[in-house]
């Protein structure tokens, strides 16, 4: 396995990651970030030019930019909290004359608030 | 001074008893077994550690801050580690292993895994492991604490002051 060694950049990991696994193909490894340096790990007897083109990679790295996992990512927590959002305040079972239907308030309402436990 | 291990004498009848040979037999090897040869990180960095790596890789490639070396007097050596994970998606997996003088004590797919539950570190989890090495020659050995994902990014939390998270890892190795 070969190495290449930067001074550890700004930047978005999970980006990078994303577009050296999309530039050099199998001859990735992965990266790694140390408290000291960004190490780009190449595997042995990867085409010639995989250094120049991960250099490239790294020049041309936007941190601010999202990998694709990461939009998707923002994305579902968009929707999600959207959703939490448009379903507004816990239906009161005093609303519902039927006691059945009451009682399925009731549980519903019993439920959300063990998922929001969970959530914490 | 730097106790060194001298291999038990058998001694017969009527042989002279040396304050030399009493020194280096009890003494130093009393002394030698109390306090055998040990080395320990604790980890206090500026920056928690991150990796991408699909295949086992130095958690710390730029100085070496996870590579431990002691000198053996043949005995086999035991390997420590605790730290704590996280992951950027659910399910991302922990794979940890050692390199011993340039050789991974594992294997395959480490010594031990760990998948994180969920995304990011509200699933921050807490992995570890003892090993044994046993086959080493008496001399100097380096060990190495190595790892592996399954891509996206891993993090091992190293005591950088990230906020909830400042766990201070421990890397060891000891003859025993």
């Amino acid at each position: 396995m070969r190495q290449l060694r930067f001074e550890r950049p700004p930047l978005n990991l999970s980006a990078l990651d994303e577009q050296l696994r999309a530039e050099l193909g199998a001859a990735y490894a992965g990266c790694s970030l140390t408290p000291a340096l960004l190490i780009v790990h190449l595997h042995a007897g990867g085409e010639d030019d995989a250094e120049k083109r991960a250099r490239r990679v790294l020049r041309e790295h936007d941190p601010d930019r999202l990998s694709a996992a990461q939009t998707r990512q923002q994305q579902q927590a968009q929707a999600l909290a959207a959703a939490r959002a448009e379903a507004g305040r816990a239906p009161d079972p005093a609303d519902y004359a039927d006691e059945r239907l009451a009682a399925l308030v009731r549980r519903v309402n019993w439920l959300a608030a063990e998922v929001e436990a969970l959530r914490g | 001074m730097t106790v060194t291990w001298t291999t038990p004498r058998t001694w017969v009848t009527g042989e002279a008893l040396l304050a030399s040979d009493l020194n280096a037999q009890v003494r130093d090897n009393l002394a030698y077994l109390k306090e055998p040869p040990f080395s320990l990180r604790q980890m206090n960095e500026a920056a928690d550690y991150v990796t991408s790596a699909t295949g086992m890789v130095e958690v710390d490639g730029s100085n070496s801050e996870l590579s431990l070396t002691i000198t053996t007097s043949g005995g086999a050596v035991l390997v420590a580690f605790f730290g704590t994970f996280s992951h950027t998606t659910q399910y991302g997996r922990c794979q940890l292993d050692v390199e011993v003088d340039g050789v991974l004590l594992g294997g395959d797919n480490g010594l031990i895994q760990g998948r994180l539950p969920a995304a990011g570190s509200a699933s921050a989890f807490a992995v570890s492991f003892t090993a044994v090495k046993t086959g080493l020659a008496a001399g100097s050995h380096t060990f190495k604490l190595m790892w592996a994902t399954s891509g996206a990014s891993l993090t091992l939390y190293a005591g950088a002051g990230t906020s909830g998270f400042d766990h201070h890892p421990q890397f060891w190795v000891r003859e025993i």
